[in-house]
């Protein structure tokens, strides 16, 4: 990884953002991934050694909750389903490391996510669930889902633009059910995501693959 | 002498440019999956750490991957296969054309 490189990457983690996108990269490659929403921020850096895993760290800081949660973080392809005009790919995560409220001490934590997901050229849908457990601290789950519809087409090498609807439920926070818009721009191996929350909540995600 | 020395060095111009164009081919692989401009970055990151492949073009409409190779290439097709399979899609069909 030259300097260059590694500057790109450490800019896209500080805009934050999760991409939402797949979440295994190529063999050799590497990929930061931010998130920010209002119940909470992370970042993550990752390898992928092959198609099928990547591994990195992350660092999860719940807002809301005002705990913060650290680890090493493992992800497995398990399937993928390439069609004509179409793919599909079902994922699963692990994170194991530790958590601590702000002044306390830390604890074992870690969290399991299984992730699927369907696209052609115009339409996606992807849906995750994730199971937080820190040791004295919380055990939470979540669940989210969206459909998203690209307004073109766009021929390799153009700027990509997709609108998704999402829907979130987190029991950590309130169980509360949140819906939000959300705008995905892409170019080469940079993606950008903004969006806003029912309640004015501020989302913005960010992927570089390097 | 002088016209036979710039006419020999003509003629082996010619060849040396002529068997280069034998060697070079145009390669299109069909491929399923190819859907994404963002996930398939991971073809043209795979395919430039080759040196016989001096390009890369992905065609997302066609479902196609189109590659240049150089006229010592040693891609052969069961390598692509695996290096389009690596890069995370499904091989379909592969033709080769020399490049004229």
């Amino acid at each position: 990884m030259n300097l260059s490189k590694a500057a790109f990457a450490a800019i896209a983690l500080l805009s934050a953002g999760v991409g939402h996108t797949r979440p295994v990269s190529w063999p050799g490659g590497w990929t930061a991934i931010g998130e920010l929403d209002p119940m909470m921020g992370s970042a993550l850096l990752h390898y992928t050694p092959n198609r099928h895993w990547s591994a990195g760290a992350r660092i999860t800081r719940m807002r809301e909750a005002e705990w913060t949660m650290a680890g090493a973080q493992a992800t497995w392809l398990a399937k993928r389903w390439n069609m004509p005009g179409a793919q599909a790919n079902l994922y699963f995560a692990g994170l194991a490391g530790g958590a601590w409220e702000d002044g306390g001490p830390v604890r074992p934590a870690g969290f399991a996510e299984v992730q699927a997901d369907w696209e052609n050229r115009r339409v996606m849908l992807m849906g995750m669930a994730r199971l937080t457990h820190a040791d004295s601290i919380e055990t939470a789950d979540m669940q989210m889902a969206r459909i998203g519809w690209a307004p073109y087409a766009g021929a390799y090498g153009d700027v990509h633009l997709w609108l998704f609807g999402q829907v979130m439920r987190d029991s950590g926070s309130r169980d509360r059910v949140q819906p939000a818009l959300v705008a995905r721009i892409f170019y080469r191996t940079l993606l950008l995501e903004a969006g806003l929350t029912d309640r004015g909540g501020l989302i913005l995600n960010s992927t570089l693959r390097f | 002498m002088k016209s036979l020395k710039i006419l020999a060095f003509a003629a082996s111009l010619a060849l040396a440019s002529a068997t280069f164009a034998a060697g070079a081919e145009s390669v299109t692989v069909k491929v399923n999956g190819l859907v994404c401009d963002f996930c398939a970055r991971s073809i043209e990151a795979t395919m430039k750490k080759r040196p016989d492949v001096s390009g890369v073009h992905v065609d997302l409409d066609k479902g196609e991957v189109h590659l240049r190779l150089k006229a010592d290439a040693k891609l052969d097709d069961p390598t692509l296969t695996k290096l389009i399979v690596d890069s995370g899609y499904a091989v379909t069909g592969i033709e080769r054309k020399p490049l004229s």
